[in-house]
């Protein structure tokens, strides 16, 4: 813009948006790493206030690690976070072997069916997320879909539990996340020049070969990118464990709402929040990296 | 040097310089344009000349100096309140108007009765010869049109000055020729100051009547084409414009025709004309079509050198030969087809006015 | 495993089937008069009407329509100011900070964010006493927060490749900023400040995590009146919902098919 939009102007275009995230994203955050080191208490809030200011002069510091060290010793949030990785994993790998075929599918498609096939992937992801959860209790429950066409066709005679295992869990992960898989991978093949396949062919590599020594390396990026989408949200998720991972399945996400919810402890809610978090520092720097990478260079 | 201009200038620029960061893009710049002038910006890329351009239509602001548009001092005046209007070099063609659209925007926002808009916006496309593609979009048109249309929305508004950045550079070749004749043309018509920014040589001397040669933000001469071409400032003015044979060489006293300058390598000094001290570093500079090859080259004052043919390049009209002296250094010499081959032995000649000494 | 070859064009194939599978159980079963899923108990709508009438699925419904239309502006706005600021404004203070904030929480994940806000709305509360309680306000803040970065990326994408030079020549030609603006980037923009909007609408409309966190008495949204139904038990009523909203989104997608064909030429 130059010159020409008044400084005043641009600094209001900037400030708005700046100011609104700071009130509401940054301070919300700071406010958990707070709480997250408060000490609980019944009342409304139930935690004590960080700073102590009734004794008169400086105000006194009510802070512990306590909650944290809480997270360490219990057995619950160990397992929760242990599961949460591994669910958030595998889903991330089987994501990875089906979205993958996918993506170059779409690639190779004549120019004009691109946009048709990416739209067709997209689509479910419009319609209600909750629902078609949802719908998946139906399928995979011990009276529902799946097993009674099993059962029908003689496959088995006692009818899996799928349903409130984690294995259900992992096929709503993958499930919902699908598109985020597809759409960076898909990105990338799609820039890849052809004509490195061409010239992989006329030095001799059988289209096996071509795919590894050319296409997988230079789709890295976009595996990286990909996986990462998917493995983030993953690992917080709390609706897909909750409708379909029953009692058994323990996972962060779900850890957190019942730790605040039913516990009312929002102290160790907060420390809960705060070593996700932790969990997820170095992917989402990864992704950070991945993606100004391709903003540069492509 | 003729930077100043006498008569009451339409653009005057003063001491203006403009950095970004720690790159200064202008740095001092001092220049006058005449009304009427077909006036261009001329240097490599990088070398400040669009940076000074977007200063003129007020995309940018001078971090020092003073820009004079028609008399008035330019400063603090946003790029809507200028009575200037920029050719850019992508077209910048609003997509969602059409033809008569984009040529009619500017007379909208002076809020013109719409009758006059009209009627003007449909003169404008005649001059231009777009009268029947008022009805279409910019994605419609091909280049040359398109920037046909660019033109047109600008001089519809009757500015002072009208801006040109780039204005060929994205048509092909023998399209470029021909527009060239037709900006020439349209701008005569006209009779509006025209400031073009181009980094292609040739482009700028066949268009313009003054050129201001830049590098590295500053000008380094300013003058008529034939000026430039002939008697270049300096080394980089000299192989920037045209091509050029340089002779690096001590200068020995005066000469018959200028100056005497002894080069290594060559059994007599040359002769060009210019002004240096005994015993400075010179470069004597000979157009390649001052010289002239063959056994029957005149006698009187001059320069001879023999050589022989290493290469030709045929280019129709005329063909670069490229001979070879004894002392291995190569000269470009350029002549009509010649019965000469590669291999042959041949002598050149140039009067001694013919080339030029730069310090 | 080329592009073309039986294996990957097959999985493709899955894949679809995979992605659309639920989406047509629910429409199958939206109409089965039987409340099983593994039976059919013969076409009947008898779901629809039921749902129709329940208040609890309407209120709530009319609930997440105004949160979403409300929500979805106030994200357009800050998005787009936002996409504005990286890609035209170049450089300003504290830019590496506001990418980083405008980024962030598209990846954070839904317990996070809905935690964090949550505890800012009651710390706020206590200090200066607003919000007075929580409910559509805080939903839609909340709301507007997480969208506004989808709305800054997609707007972004659509104004890295808009000319800037076209403002410039607009501003040349005559028009004042504001108005060159509006006269010619807009109008550009407009099919990403739709999907922007539509993008908003679209994710406070499904969100359950961060509205069961920030909603308080009173205030039930759709998705948190589907769950608390989900977890009483079957509830059929829910097929029924499910397949109007795809049918709503299909019928949505097949317009702006069109529209996008007519304009595109």
């Amino acid at each position: 813009m130059g010159a020409a939009v008044s400084a005043w102007g641009r600094r209001a275009l900037v400030a708005l948006p700046f100011g609104w995230l700071a009130a509401f994203f940054l301070a919300p955050f700071l406010i958990v790493v707070a709480i997250s080191l408060a000490e609980p208490r019944i009342g409304v809030p139930p935690y004590l206030p960080l700073l102590d200011w009734s004794g008169g002069g400086w105000p006194r510091l009510q802070a512990s690690f306590a909650n944290f060290a809480l997270l360490f010793d219990d057995a619950f949030y160990v397992e929760a976070y242990v599961q949460s990785l591994a669910i958030a994993g595998l889903s991330t790998l089987l994501c990875l072997l089906i979205g993958y075929p996918m993506a170059l599918a779409i690639a190779g498609a004549p120019e004009r069916r691109r946009s048709l096939l990416l739209m067709l992937v997209i689509l479910p992801f419009w319609t209600s997320f909750l629902i078609r959860v949802y719908a998946w209790m139906g399928i995979l429950k011990d009276e529902g879909l799946l097993n009674g066409l099993l059962l029908w066709l003689g496959v088995i005679d006692q009818p899996l539990v799928i349903l409130n295992t984690g294995i259900a869990v992992i096929i709503g992960i993958v499930y919902s996340y699908l598109p985020f898989m597809v759409l960076p991978l898909y990105a990338t093949l799609e820039r890849h020049d052809r004509t490195l396949l061409e010239a992989a062919a006329d030095l001799g590599a059988r289209p096996w070969r071509a795919f590894l020594a050319v296409t997988l390396p230079l789709s890295l990026p976009g595996i990286a990118a990909g996986s990462l989408l998917v493995f983030i949200p993953a690992v917080g998720e709390y609706v897909i464990p909750d409708l379909l991972g029953g009692g058994d399945t323990n996972m962060l996400g779900k850890a957190l709402w019942e730790v605040f919810s039913q516990s009312r402890d929002w102290p160790t809610a907060a420390a809960l929040a705060v070593a996700l978090l932790a969990a997820l520092v170095l992917p989402l720097a990864l992704l950070q990296r991945i993606f100004r990478r391709t903003e540069e260079g492509g | 040097m003729s930077r100043v201009v006498a008569a009451d200038p339409v653009i005057r620029i003063e001491g203006v310089a403009k950095g970004f960061g720690a790159v200064a893009a202008v740095a001092g710049i001092d220049l006058d344009i005449a009304e009427g002038e077909f006036f261009s910006l001329l240097g490599p890329s990088g070398c400040g000349k669009t940076t000074l351009l977007r200063m003129l239509a007020g995309l940018e602001t001078p971090s020092a100096g003073r820009i004079r548009i028609g008399g008035a001092d330019m400063a603090g005046v946003p790029p809507h309140a200028r009575p200037v209007n920029m050719m850019f070099q992508s077209y910048a063609l609003f997509p969602h108007l059409t033809v008569e659209g984009n040529v009619a925007f500017g007379l909208r926002q002076e809020g013109l009765p719409k009758l006059e808009i009209r009627r003007r916006v449909a003169a404008m496309l005649d001059l231009v010869q777009l009268g029947e593609l008022a009805g279409r979009r910019p994605q419609q048109l091909s280049g040359g049109q398109r920037q046909r249309v660019a033109l047109a929305r600008c001089l519809v508004k009757q500015p002072r000055v009208v801006l040109l950045d780039e204005p060929l550079a994205a048509l092909d070749k023998k399209l470029r020729r021909q527009t060239q004749f037709e900006l020439v043309r349209i701008q005569n018509q006209v009779g509006i100051t025209f400031v073009m920014v181009t980094h292609d040589q040739e482009e700028a001397m066949a268009m313009s009547t003054r050129i201001a040669v830049m590098d590295r933000g500053r000008i380094l001469q300013v003058g008529s084409p034939q000026e430039i071409y002939r008697r270049p400032a300096d080394r980089f003015v000299a192989d920037f414009i045209g091509d050029a044979n340089f002779f690096d060489g001590i200068v020995g006293g005066p000469g018959e025709g200028g100056l005497a300058v002894s080069v290594e390598g060559l059994a007599a000094p040359l002769l060009a004309p210019g002004d240096a001290p005994a015993g400075s570093r010179v470069t004597v500079m000979v157009r390649p079509e001052a010289i002239r090859m063959g056994e029957d080259a005149a006698d009187g004052a001059g320069n001879r050198l023999e050589g022989i043919v290493a290469g030709i390049a045929y280019h129709g009209d005329a063909s670069l030969f490229q001979v070879a002296l004894a002392s291995g250094r190569m000269v470009k010499v350029s002549a009509a087809a010649h019965d000469l081959g590669r291999g042959d032995a041949v002598r050149l000649w140039w009067p001694a006015a013919g080339g030029w000494v730069l310090r | 495993m080329t592009r073309r070859s039986p294996f990957v064009v097959g999985m493709l194939a899955f894949g679809y089937a995979f992605l659309y599978l639920p989406i047509a159980l629910l429409m199958v079963w939206s109409f089965n008069d039987s409340r099983l899923v593994s039976v059919w108990g013969g076409f009947s709508t008898r779901w629809y009407a039921q749902l129709a009438h329940d208040t609890r699925f309407l209120d709530a419904a009319w609930l997440s329509l105004r949160v979403a239309a409300a929500s979805a502006s106030l994200a357009l706005v800050l998005g787009t100011c936002a996409a504005l600021a990286l890609v035209r404004v170049r450089r300003f203070r504290g830019r590496t900070l506001f990418a980083l904030l405008i980024a962030a929480p598209l990846v954070m994940p839904d317990v996070i964010m809905g935690l964090a806000l949550l505890l800012m709305f009651v710390a706020l509360e206590q200090a200066i006493g607003w919000p007075d309680g929580r409910g559509f306000l805080t939903i839609t803040l909340a709301h507007a927060t997480i969208a506004l970065c989808y709305v800054t990326v997609v707007v972004r994408a659509r104004l890295a490749q808009t000319d800037p030079s076209l403002e410039e020549a607009a501003q040349d030609l005559g028009a004042p900023p504001a108005k060159a603006f509006v006269l010619v980037t807009l109008p550009l923009l407009a099919p990403a400040l739709a999907a922007g909007w539509l993008l908003a609408f679209t994710l406070s409309l499904d969100d359950v995590v961060v509205a069961q966190f920030v909603s308080g008495p009173g205030a039930t949204t759709l998705p948190i009146q589907v769950m608390s139904s989900v977890r009483l038990g079957v509830s059929p009523e829910i097929n029924a919902l499910g397949t109007v909203i795809i049918l709503v989104v299909g019928a949505g997608i097949a317009v702006a098919w069109r529209l996008l064909e007519r304009r595109g030429r």
